[in-house]
């Protein structure tokens, strides 16, 4: 039994576009895969789904044998406190700090002050972002930024991390630096992935996943 | 297996004891936080509250003095003796000593023809030269208070026997205005009651606005709470607390007009009361009543803050429809 089964699954805008039909995929503990295909063939598509902010028309996604879109939204909420999220656009709060941003996901798991500062500093410490901590997002780069929305997203010790696009808005130094983050979540034992169209990156990865005419197949490098 | 896993997956992030306590004192943080980034508008906010409820509470004040008073006079028993036109000084004194020999009339209070005209004059501002014709229309009086003890009948057959004695045109019970004002009485409850249901839905409509509105100021962050797992409730404890906040500064506000209005009002209903022998003070607005309404003010803050807090919450749903 794979850590994430996606069954049969199809998904089909209100529109009446078809994304996805018939998808079936599996993904394990502790590897990095990428998701790669052209603008509009559904890899933040797929990624919401796996996030639970979509529902597939067909099919399902269970994960850890738990079919997630049949989950109350009390579970679900437990659900997501498992799952790490690095959007396109970094959405960092611009009325909260670095710290409060990073802060959010263990405030909303309830966590003790103390706990949450010695998380905090510990997870903007090792993404060398200590010395912005008091500052708000918009006085930070762009790579600071996304780094910033990566803290925030591993800073809950998630099962599952996702990313679309973390790359889009840095160089390539900053962008290898990174992917090399997630290579060191997947290797500390999480399910990374990590949607992107930049195949520079895709050797730090255990998998490629291509998305096209609305299914996925597996790409040899 | 598949529950075994459900409670892997799902039981592995409940969130800790004491995380509503913590949901708790961070909602209080915040709000108080975003009333103090935000002073003009939570101004605006108290004083559209207060001067909503100013009014409900002022009429319960209103009506709560006017009961109080009114009951002191219902304790009061008694009825007035109407002499006849031709009765003399020495004649109405003898009325009043019969009247008083009886062990159950507590106190007999005499008002001349000529006290009662310049009386009526005093309060109506006809011309003083009325004092001097030579016709004066109204009779003299014998105010009688009785035992509050004595029963309807015999206060019946009292009035029956003053009614007997030589000289006495005629005898009406005080108890009739009363009965009167009890009626008016009826009225003044039932526009508490429609004003307070009316104004206490305008507060509430008030807090749910401004809260509505502190709410939209922060979607982005209530739509990445959700994303990250934070319970609903977590989420509506932030604006519940300005909900809160707002109903209790509304509920200081609405002190504050009220002493203004009783200020502005104490002197005149002092006179009045004085003009008609009656000791007026209002009563009733102390600590206690302080309490009171900033206790409702501030459910009204909060209910009104739940209302907008829970339809937003809802709309961001379980799952994006596309």
């Amino acid at each position: 039994m794979s850590y994430i089964e996606v069954d049969q699954m199809a998904m089909t805008y209100k529109s009446g576009r078809e994304v996805f039909n018939g998808v079936q995929a599996t993904f394990e503990q502790g590897t990095l895969t990428f998701l790669t295909g052209a603008t509009g063939s559904g890899k933040s598509t797929f990624l919401n789904l796996l996030m639970a902010t979509l529902k597939p028309t067909a099919g399902t996604i269970t994960v850890e044998s738990v079919d997630i879109h049949k989950l109350r939204v009390e579970q679900l909420a437990r659900y997501r406190r498992n799952v790490g999220f690095v959007f396109q656009q970094h959405l960092l709060l611009g009325k909260r700090t670095l710290f409060e941003n990073v802060a959010m996901p263990l405030w909303a798991q309830g966590l003790k002050n103390k706990t949450v500062e010695r998380r905090v500093e510990r997870c903007l410490e090792g993404l060398q972002l200590s010395e912005f901590s008091k500052k708000y997002p918009v006085t930070l780069s762009n790579g600071e930024q996304q780094r910033g929305a990566i803290a925030r997203a591993i800073v809950n010790r998630p099962k599952l991390l996702f990313a679309d696009e973390p790359t889009g808005n840095l160089d390539q130094a900053l962008g290898f630096e990174v992917m090399q983050l997630f290579r060191q979540y997947a290797e500390e034992g999480g399910t990374v992935l990590v949607a992107t169209h930049d195949a520079r990156y895709f050797q730090k990865g255990d998998r490629i996943l291509r998305l096209v005419n609305r299914t996925m197949s597996e790409l040899i490098v | 297996m598949a529950t075994k896993r459900t409670v892997e997956l799902l039981d592995g992030r409940k969130r800790p004891f004491g995380a509503a306590g913590r949901d708790f004192a961070r909602g209080m943080r915040e709000a108080l936080v975003y009333l103090a980034t935000h002073p003009w508008s939570t101004y605006l906010v108290w004083l559209l509250i207060g001067v909503s409820l100013a009014f409900p509470a002022g009429l319960w004040l209103l009506y709560s003095n006017v009961n109080e008073k009114l009951l002191d006079m219902e304790a009061q028993v008694g009825y007035t003796v109407y002499l006849e036109l031709d009765v003399s000084s020495e004649r109405m004194a003898m009325i009043a000593d019969v009247l008083g020999q009886d062990p159950r009339v507590e106190q007999v209070k005499g008002t001349s023809s000529q006290a009662a005209l310049e009386e009526l004059i005093d309060l109506s501002g006809l011309p003083e030269i009325m004092t001097e014709a030579d016709f004066n229309p109204l009779p003299a009086s014998l105010s009688v208070r009785v035992d509050p003890d004595v029963s309807d009948r015999i206060l019946n057959r009292m009035q029956e026997q003053a009614q007997q004695i030589e000289g006495v045109a005629e005898v009406l019970e005080d108890r009739y205005w009363i009965e009167r004002t009890s009626m008016l009485m009826e009225i003044l409850t039932r526009l508490n009651l429609v004003a307070g249901l009316f104004f206490g839905v305008s507060a509430v409509l008030i807090a749910a606005a401004a809260v509505r509105l502190a709410i939209q100021d922060r979607v982005e962050e209530l739509r990445l709470l959700n994303l990250i797992g934070s319970p609903k409730s977590y989420q509506r404890k932030l604006f519940q607390f300005c909900g809160l906040f707002y109903g209790t500064g509304g509920g200081l506000m609405t002190s504050l007009l009220l002493v203004f209005v009783i200020f502005f009002l104490q002197r005149p209903i002092g006179e009045s009361g004085t003009a008609s022998e009656i000791e007026v003070a209002l009563t009733g607005f102390d600590w206690r009543f302080v309490v009171v309404l900033i206790a409702i003010s501030a459910s009204v803050g909060v209910l009104g803050a739940s209302l907008s807090a829970y339809q937003i919450t809802r709309k961001l749903r379980q799952f994006n429809e596309v």
